[in-house]
């Protein structure tokens, strides 16, 4: 069998790989050579992707919870139990007591389904996908400034950068086929600006440093915008004829002069000064951000804040500049752009648009739900206090990646029914009372839409394992049985109906994704993609400047709780693990949660590195090895937040943005103890 | 046997005659990669082609493989050991590939013969095809005496000439195949053989990458501590990716996945740059640091594989230049050492 061209379901990048087939196996793996992002290579995970696919755990018929645990089932039995429970719910509490939970690795057509189910055959706008947690900051506040909530600019373009701005983001880690970007345009002579409070990889390149205190991203943006301001080095014919709000934003980023801004980030004024004089040098200085920027309560303000800076200099619209937020799942932007969230349809048509409502009720042919849904935070919160009585959660595993885990897991647990629908038993199906088994992305047909907006094929290599189905199998069976048919022979066909409804996809087909795919937004059926956004006007017309005020993190440490806690992610993990801990090279590169903490404060607790600490927050308590490095500075630690048997996010905070709803993962205040 | 000609509008029928009793692996065009793999209609190979994306070291040494099955019934353990022996055929393999699966047959011929490598590889035959020009921007076979033109190695090899290919028999499985296409032949004339020369001297000339490899390894000697190791391992971004495309890094884990009373083993490519190759119980890396790591794979290389095997451990095919997420390119790396 010839290999199987598809996209590597790990990180936002979308890197394409071939997989060697041997019989219904897949045996190993090839990067694609032409490939604009793979370009002949690929990080360790993609490397290793096959290595989970046919782990003897996977799972392979219907799971019914009875008394003494689960047992097979049939589909027909499985099916018919899940719709008679979901109708009892609707009937008993009415649809809004329903939620579904859509998943970001889960392809375009399995998404736009979901939320389709949801809408139609629940009659509820409760449905949201893990976007929420790490980039729904970046969606509300690039909408606010610029009219579209996504990457500006296209991941080749950063070669030819002269200054690129990283701002949370450990992209060698986390996006390893970016990093490579950003190494290449360092050969070329640009200068690397970074924002992080850890020594991670990329610092060895930086030109400057900054090693803010966590959460502070806001002062430091307002003080490089006011040097840049003060110097007069921003661009005044871009503010001027592209952009509106400029004495707001100027009057605010005036209260923070670097020495200001110093003291509340503890970067250096020095270096604050050199950062903004740098970036603001080029008319190619791009920046690139991820979760330090978006995780936290203000996240909507931190990206806000980057959107100024970039308007400020001119940096948007041109090729190189821009800003990129990374996306994290291989499907977190095409999961929101086919409209698995609460308050928008397909293509960001809001709920609350009585014309695209019309349009799609026209289009489906049932009364749509007026009121916009729940947030995944606000499902679990609505679960605990018994207003969702039952939820379908689809290739999302909430109980280790939502904040405080307990709470989750409680939350859960309430609920009358709970529909789990994946590839393994996660921790979140083990409470589940049916379970649907999955087929993973080498066992299905698909698309998947990069954090450059690129529309790309997954492809099928071999068959699911026992009887497990595809998702956009599963949710036609639901959906027909709960009384609204929905019938599909191919993805390919439920994409045309994607392309249908949604402007920003209205030209792409799966005959026109060979190749390399599209980058959206691709209008109609002659339109060759986009490969930068806000070229001369901004999509909303002129771009906004926001002025924000630098407000703390909403848990600051305390006498009690001294250290402030980072969470983040590791080259050779994945998330809550469901994949790469199944993979015995992955797993064998980070096989235990380790607490990273400065040589100063392991000195004053007498730990060293191996030894096992107890890490306790507001929330509840980890106990993990300690490992004791100067990559993270005094008072500060950082746990990794891929495993289940020491959860970050039992520690973690689920403080909300008010705007976003996004929880704030990337800082909150523990204690550490030695263990003996 | 005198050397013949394969007319280039023939290739097709003795492809066809080779599917009859072989699995025939050839170069395929998909999505402008380069790919080796099993082909039913001899139409589909392509025979102008860059080097594949990856080295053919995969048909006898796969990324994962199943080694035995076993199951436990009554307290005893039963095993059923897995072997591959179809009889295949790599149709196009370049040179350094060929030299690739040279240091494999020494690497698995150590004290025991590894079962299921040679189960393989006694049933493959290869035909190599020259190479008349650099395949890749990357390749340098020129300086590790690997290519362009193959001179060991091989069942049968091909130089392209103006009247098609020049073919040339080195074992039996060669010699059989031609006499039995005789049809297809032509006697190769005296200028086929002088234009190969040719060929061969032109082909010389167009290799621009080149490494003074006997320096760089001399150099190796007194470079163990120099700062060129921090400074190229700085860019590393263990991705792994230099030892799976290599055509001789072989280094291999076996693991067991096993539910209920039934499991297989399996073996699966490793690489000496992930952190967890050096791993000791307890914590203990023998390799802690990306240094350590990067230098072990030149030295690897460069220096113990002559004491290990008598031959380079590189074959020129600039496979993990092309592949390196952090732009380290092993040309650049060799001629600083050499002149260092």
């Amino acid at each position: 069998m010839k290999p199987i061209l598809t996209t590597c379901p790990y990180c936002g990048v979308g890197c394409n790989l071939y997989l060697r087939v041997t019989g219904k196996r897949v045996v190993g793996v090839i990067p694609s050579r032409f490939h604009p992002l793979a370009k002949g290579g690929l990080c360790v995970k993609g490397w290793n992707v096959h290595e989970f696919i046919h782990d003897p755990a996977r799972l392979v018929h219907p799971l019914i919870r009875g008394k003494a645990g689960f047992s097979k089932a049939s589909w027909r039995m499985a099916i018919g139990l899940a719709v008679e429970r979901l109708r009892d719910a609707i009937a008993k509490y009415g649809p809004d007591a329903v939620a579904c939970l859509s998943s970001s690795k889960c392809t375009n057509e399995e998404n736009f389904l979901m939320q389709k189910f949801a809408r139609c055959a629940i009659g509820t706008n409760n449905v949201d996908n893990c976007a929420r947690l790490c980039h729904s900051s970046t969606i509300v506040g690039l909408i606010k400034a610029f009219g579209e909530g996504a990457m500006t600019n296209s991941i080749e373009e950063i070669e030819g950068a002269r200054v690129v701005f990283v701002v949370g983001s450990n992209t060698t880690e986390e996006h390893p086929l970016i990093a490579r970007r950003i190494l290449t345009a360092i050969e070329k002579g640009a200068k690397l600006l970074l924002a992080d409070p850890r020594g991670i990889e990329l610092s060895r390149f930086a030109t400057v440093h900054a090693r803010l205190r966590p959460g502070t991203d806001v002062a430091l943006l307002n003080g490089m915008m006011n040097v840049i301001i003060a110097e007069g080095l921003h661009d005044k014919a871009f503010v001027e004829t592209r952009t509106e709000n400029f004495e707001a934003l100027r009057r605010t980023v005036e209260r923070y002069p670097p020495e200001v801004s110093a003291e509340i980030t503890g970067v250096p004024a020095a270096k604050i000064v050199a950062m903004a004089r740098i970036f603001a040098s080029s008319r190619r200085s791009t920046i690139l951000y991820a979760m330090g920027v978006t995780q936290h309560t203000t996240g909507v303000d931190n990206v806000l804040s980057i959107a100024n800076l970039a308007m400020l200099t001119g940096n948007v619209g041109r090729k190189s500049s821009g800003i990129s937020p990374l996306r994290g799942h291989q499907n977190v932007q095409g999961a929101c752009d086919v409209g698995a969230l609460p308050n928008l349809y397909p293509g960001y048509q809001l709920v609350s648009d009585s014309e695209a409502k019309a349009k799609l009720e026209w289009v489906w042919g049932v009364r749509l739900p007026e009121k916009p849904g729940l947030t995944v935070t606000e499902m679990m919160d609505a679960a605990l206090e018994g207003r969702v009585k039952a939820m379908y959660i689809m290739g999302e595993n909430p109980v280790l990646s939502d904040p405080n885990s307990s709470r989750v897991e409680k939350a859960l647990s309430n609920l009358e029914f709970l529909l789990v629908q994946d590839i393994f038993m996660t921790e979140t199906a083990k409470l589940a009372h049916v379970i649907l088994p999955a087929a993973c992305f080498a066992e299905k047909e698909g698309t998947f839409t990069n954090t450059e907006r690129r529309v790309q094929r997954v492809r099928k290599a071999i068959p699911p394992p026992g009887r497990a189905k595809a998702d956009w199998e599963i949710l036609p069976l639901l959906s027909t049985r709960m009384g609204y048919p929905m019938r599909y022979t191919s993805p390919s066909e439920i994409m045309d109906e994607v392309a249908r409804i949604t402007p920003i996809y209205a030209g792409i087909s799966y005959d026109r994704l060979e190749g390399f795919g599209l980058q959206w937004p691709c209008t109609d059926r002659d339109h060759p993609g986009t490969r930068f956004l806000h070229r001369r006007r901004f999509s909303r017309g002129r771009g906004l400047f926001n002025a924000v005020d630098y407000a703390p993190p909403a848990e600051p440490a305390s006498p009690q709780f001294p250290f402030a806690l980072i969470t983040g992610r590791l080259l050779s993990q994945f998330h809550t693990g469901t994949m790469t801990r199944r993979s015995p090279t992955l797993e064998r590169e980070a096989p235990e949660c380790q607490v990273e903490m400065n040589p100063k404060d392991a000195i004053s607790l007498n730990v060293r590195t191996g030894q096992f600490v107890r890490v306790t927050s507001r929330r509840g308590s980890i106990r993990a090895r300690a490992l004791v490095t100067d990559v993270i500075d005094e008072k500060t630690i950082f746990v990794p937040f891929h495993y289940a048997e020491a959860a970050a996010n039992i520690l973690t905070n689920p403080a909300l943005d008010p705007a976003s709803k996004i929880p704030e993962y990337k800082v909150c205040a523990v204690k550490i103890e030695r263990c003996d | 046997m005198s050397k013949v000609i394969l007319p280039t509008g023939r290739v097709v029928e003795l492809l066809d005659d080779l599917m009859r009793d072989f699995e025939v692996v050839a170069p395929v065009e998909l999505g402008g990669d380069t790919i080796f793999t099993h082909i039913n209609d001899a139409e589909e190979m392509a025979l102008e082609y860059p080097n594949s994306n990856v080295s053919l070291k995969e048909f006898l040494f796969p990324q994962t493989e199943c080694l035995f099955e076993y199951s436990v019934q009554k307290g005893m353990f039963r095993l059923k050991e897995r072997r591959d022996r179809r009889r295949r055929l790599i149709f196009g393999i370049r040179p350094c590939d060929v030299a690739g699966l040279r240091y494999l047959d020494s690497l698995f011929s150590g004290d025991i013969l590894d079962p299921n490598y040679w189960s393989r590889r006694a049933n493959t035959k290869l035909v190599c095809i020259a190479c008349t020009k650099p395949c890749t921007e990357a390749c340098f076979c020129t300086s590790t005496g690997t290519g362009p033109f193959p001179e060991t190695g091989f069942d049968l090899a091909l130089t392209p000439v103006r009247a098609g290919f020049l073919a040339e028999a080195l074992t039996e499985s060669g010699r059989e195949i031609l006499k039995r296409n005789s049809q297809l032949l032509e006697l190769s004339t005296e200028a086929d053989e002088a234009e190969r020369e040719s060929q061969a001297a032109l082909a010389l000339q167009r290799f621009k990458r080149r490494v003074d490899i006997a320096r760089a390894v001399v150099g190796m000697n007194r470079l163990f501590r120099d700062s060129i190791w921090e400074s190229t391992s700085k860019k590393c971004l263990r991705c792994g990716g230099c030892t799976y495309v290599c055509p001789t890094c072989y280094c291999f884990n076996v693991f067991d996945r096993s539910r209920n009373s039934k499991g297989e083993r399996l073996r699966h490519w490793d690489s000496c740059q992930l952190i967890g190759f050096g791993r000791r119980a307890g914590g203990l890396n023998s390799r802690p640091s990306q240094i350590e790591r990067l230098r072990q794979w030149y030295y690897h290389k460069f220096s113990y594989s002559l004491d290990q095997f008598g031959m380079l451990g590189c074959v020129g095919c600039g496979r993990c230049v092309e592949t390196c997420i952090g732009n380290i390119d092993i040309v650049q790396v060799l001629n600083e050492l050499a002149r260092r």
